[in-house]
């Protein structure tokens, strides 16, 4: 099957004034279609700047090298009107700050109706009615009357789920959720990542998942990508990659967490790792997790690891994997 | 000194460097900076620059124009030298800028750190009395006090300094009332600290960028409102210098010698801008809002 | 809503009643007894107690003051003493000029600063921001006295184009009306344009790097919708706000502006009235604009919590 998404070293650098800087240095994923695949890692290591770089929304500053397919059409070199037509019709995305991604001086039914104007040429009032299904698709109460409130009028929650039919009413090919549920109380993220898995099946939407949560990921994803510092450091089918992960880095973020089966229903947080993802100026010319790594030799700090297929399905970059859990409390090569 | 006490003094030092740093990458700021440095200069060294005294008329040598014989600027109504009446001009336009910048600010200051810091009714009386003060309108109660108090300079000053007394207090008060809720300043009310060391040690100093930017953008307007009411002639008095009453004159003369009309307005315009472009980089650099 | 809305009308009318009662007493404090200018100058003393009781003047003050208010509410505002014409009358003849020139000015501000916030916003950091800043920064440092006389210089003594001064009815003639507004209209326009420029800049600049925008852009829409109709709505309920707080300064430009172009409206009045010692009309006529000021403010709040959504719940802006 040929992916429905396919990003091959993509690089993105940001000029700022204080030099520049190496957010994703040749990162390469793809999703199938109907295929859920998380982008794991804590923040700052380079997620968030992948996600916006598909969809090309990334400030000017940044300079952006690679190549990103969808289905057979080349993004990194449409015009920025083809790309305007791309967005929200084939590739949507939902933001992690539901409290502030929707525009407080507009109803909620004109902002979810605005795309369908915009995409599927609909009237102002077919696009309202429709903006209501969407509202009862993503499991909005009384969807009728909500569809004229305000956002200030909403829960978090439910305007995540406005978020959601925005995204998701030109049925897209693909999905990117950024964070979706990290700003919603626990049962609200339960019912938000049930209307995503029910997108999914119903429209067959592709979707990359962008979390640090390890507890969602279990929950919904097929196939994750670990990024650090701007880099894949391992991938593989989920079950895989939680009963035997290879990168000590893997390993510290699954810390105790036993097996994925037993994950499901429990929210499992990332395990603090000392010490914090460095911001790369260049490419490494060490292995970037080095510094935070318990089993870092002279061999780590001459070279970059390259990734290599360990497991039948899984890829590490790393040269001592294994999933022996790191001990952490034995002190850090600082 | 303890290590503790110089790294504070390193953190400081660096800190005043860097922003000193980014003032000086701002062109528009440097130009601001040195044009208020040049007025001050002119404003105290007037008397030692000046070419002739300001006040002497020669009826012989009446509208003299720009550039003629020992007149730069040529001669006004009077025959009085326009530039000497230019450089002692500015002393009247920087004394009430500043003055009354410095008194709006004390009062105003003083009166949101009690309004901030206290809350409850005197917070609710200090807040209506900046409401009915703002519902009179800077030259209206300009035009009120010297019908009552006479027109004089101090009493132009007196009102500029009400007018912008309500900025003052409701910058103060919304900085304080987020200070407040620190929890640096919430531990020094739970030990017990004096209200007063509270006040002046841990929220006024804290209050000092945003303070600084209001300051920068009252003194031009000062400076300006000055010239308007000694052009109305509620503000300075002659014969002393004023731009604005230099202004004054020159409309009846606008025809006869429409350079009259010119020079004042350039000097405040000049004074007024050097001021608006050093507190435009101020504010770039000290209020963390302010979207560069 | 509802609530806020109540709140501050109670506050506007607080303020209001706080205002005349400072308005009462300054007059009291002016120098000059108002029974002796009403009796002339000359007139004996007799003369002069019959019109102190006459017009209530020997009363404690809080009865005077209750009597004014009493007055003022039913529209009379006492006897012009230099005229001997009703103050009420003079500001109603007066104030339709003021509020055409206000008006003008405030569409000739708005028509000015707003397209000029908005490219200087989206173009910041080039040439496109730099010109209409920097022009901005000369506008509030220009007096508007100096630039009314410029205009006056260059419009009507040099080019002859336009009448100095003056004021024709629009309704008499509106060709002669217009040209004689439209140099101080521009005067108080250009004036309020340098400020509103700023601020419509700076409401743009937050708008478009809020979370909302980008969500906007990642829906497909076109820059001119994402900057046009997400940023602005938000921008402007900014920078109306200011408007309503830069009224203030409008009125203290058209006192003087008023002044400078001859225009006989509220302005010259307040001047004149100081000007010949006619304290019943200065009393008349700072009771109008502080009316005027507090009630227009209260409008624009109002307007504010409609357009922006947000404040109609947690109603704490005060």
């Amino acid at each position: 099957m040929t992916p429905r998404l396919a990003v091959k070293d993509l690089s993105v650098r940001f000029g700022t004034d204080e030099g520049e800087i190496l957010a994703v240095d040749r990162m390469s994923f793809s999703v199938e279609p109907g295929e859920v695949l998380a982008l794991v890692g804590e923040s700052g290591c380079g997620k968030s700047v992948t996600a916006m770089s598909v969809l090309r929304l990334l400030p000017s500053i940044a300079s952006v090298s690679g190549s990103i397919l969808l289905d057979d059409t080349e993004l990194t070199t449409l015009s920025t009107a083809e790309m305007r037509e791309i967005r929200g019709r084939d590739i949507s995305m939902i933001f992690q700050e539901p409290m502030t991604s929707l525009n407080p001086s507009f109803t909620i039914g004109f902002q979810i109706g605005e795309v369908l104007r915009r995409h599927e040429g609909m009237s102002r009032r077919q696009a309202r009615e429709r903006a209501i299904e969407l509202l009862e698709l993503v499991r909005m109460p009384a969807p009728r009357s909500r569809v004229d409130e305000y956002p200030h009028q909403l829960s978090g929650g439910m305007r995540q789920r406005v978020m959601i039919a925005m995204a998701v009413a030109c049925s897209p090919k693909v999905l990117i959720a950024d964070e979706p549920t990290t700003a919603l109380d626990v049962t609200i993220q339960a019912q938000i990542l049930d209307i995503l898995r029910d997108l999914r099946a119903r429209v067959g939407t592709s979707i990359v998942l962008i979390t640090h949560d390890l507890g969602v990921v279990a929950d919904i994803a097929d196939r994750v990508e670990v990024m650090y510092a701007g880099h894949k450091v391992e991938s593989g089918p989920v079950d895989d990659l939680f009963a035997n992960p290879q990168h000590p880095y893997t390993v510290g973020l699954l810390g105790a967490v036993p097996r994925p089966d037993l994950a499901g229903g429990i929210q499992v947080r990332l395990q603090e790792i000392p010490g914090l993802v460095p911001v790369l100026r260049s490419e490494p010319e060490a292995c970037v997790f080095a510094p935070r790594c318990v089993r870092a030799t002279a061999e780590c700090r001459e070279a970059m690891p390259p990734l290599e297929l360990l497991q039948p399905r899984q890829h590490a970059a790393c040269f001592h994997p294994g999933s022996r859990v790191a001990d952490y409390s034995e002190g850090v090569s600082a | 000194m303890t290590t503790a006490a110089l790294a504070v003094d390193n953190a400081r030092a660096w800190r005043a460097r860097r922003l000193f740093r980014r003032f000086a990458s701002r062109p528009p700021a440097v130009v601001g900076l040195v044009g208020v440095i040049l007025v001050v200069l002119i404003a105290i060294f007037a008397p030692l620059i000046s070419p002739y005294d300001p006040a002497h008329g020669d009826y012989n040598h009446v509208f003299l124009a720009p550039f003629s014989a020992g007149h730069v600027l040529g001669t006004d109504d009077l025959g009085r030298d326009v530039l000497s009446r230019i450089l002692q001009g500015s002393r009247s336009s920087l004394s009430a800028g500043l003055a009354a910048t410095l008194l709006a600010a004390v009062v105003g200051v003083s009166f949101g750190l009690l309004a901030g810091y206290y809350r409850g009714p005197l917070d609710t009386i200090i807040m209506r009395a900046t409401d009915v003060m703002l519902a009179f309108p800077f030259l209206v109660l300009a035009v009120g006090l010297a019908a009552i108090l006479g027109p004089s300079l101090n009493n132009a000053i007196l009102a500029l300094a009400i007018s912008s007394v309500p900025g003052y207090v409701r910058i103060t008060r919304a900085e304080v009332l987020g200070l407040r809720e620190q929890d640096y300043v919430q531990a020094a009310i739970v030990n017990g600290a004096p209200d007063r060391v509270i006040l002046f040690r841990h929220i006024l100093r804290n209050c000092v960028s945003p303070l600084v930017v209001q300051a920068s953008i009252t003194i031009p307007t000062m400076i300006i409102g000055e010239a308007a009411l000694s052009f109305l002639g509620i503000g300075v008095q002659p014969p002393t210098a004023s731009w604005g009453i230099m202004l004054s004159s020159a409309q009846g003369y606008i025809s006869q010698a429409p350079w009259y009309a010119l020079i004042p307005g350039v000097a405040i315009a000049i004074t007024a801008l050097s001021f608006n472009l050093l507190g435009d980089g101020l504010r770039d650099i000290l209020d963390p809002r302010a979207t560069k | 809503m509802k609530w806020y809305v109540l709140r501050r009308l109670g506050i506007s009318i607080l303020t209001l009643v706080l205002s005349t009662m400072v308005i009462f007493v300054a007059v009291r404090l002016l120098p000059g007894d108002t029974a002796q200018v009403m009796a002339g100058e000359s007139a004996d003393a007799g003369v002069v107690a019959a019109i102190r009781a006459e017009y209530g003047l020997n009363q404690p003050w809080p009865v005077q003051y209750l009597q004014w208010i009493g007055h003022a509410v039913r529209g009379d505002l006492g006897t012009s003493a230099g005229t001997g014409l009703s103050v009420a009358g003079a500001l109603a003849a007066r104030l339709p000029v003021t509020l055409e020139l206000a008006v003008l000015a405030v569409l000739i501000a708005v028509a000015i600063a707003l397209p000029l916030g908005q490219l200087a916003a989206v173009h910041r950091g080039t040439a496109r921001d730099y010109l209409p800043t920097t022009g901005s920064l000369i506008g509030l440092s220009v007096p508007h006295f100096w630039l009314g006389l410029l205009l006056i210089l260059t419009f009507s003594v040099n080019l002859g184009w336009l009448p100095a001064s003056g004021y024709v009815p629009f309704s008499q003639s509106p060709v002669g009306n217009l040209s004689r507004m439209i140099m101080p209209a521009s005067v108080l326009g250009i004036g309020l344009a340098a400020v509103l420029m700023r601020q419509m800049r700076s409401a743009m600049i937050e708008a478009l790097g809020s979370d909302y925008i980008r969500t906007a852009r990642a829906k497909g829409l076109s820059e001119r919708v994402v900057v046009g109709v997400h940023a602005l709505r938000n921008a402007l309920t900014t920078v109306v706000t200011v408007l309503g707080l830069e009224l203030g300064a409008l009125i203290s430009g058209v006192v003087i502006t008023e002044q400078i172009f001859v225009i006989p409206g509220l302005g010259k009045m307040t001047l004149d009235s100081v000007f010949s010692r006619d304290y019943t009309g200065l009393q008349g006529v700072v009771l109008l604009t502080a009316t005027a000021y507090i009630v227009i403010n209260f409008l624009v709040d109002v307007t504010y919590s409609l357009l922006n959504p947000r404040i109609r719940v947690g109603a704490g802006a005060s």
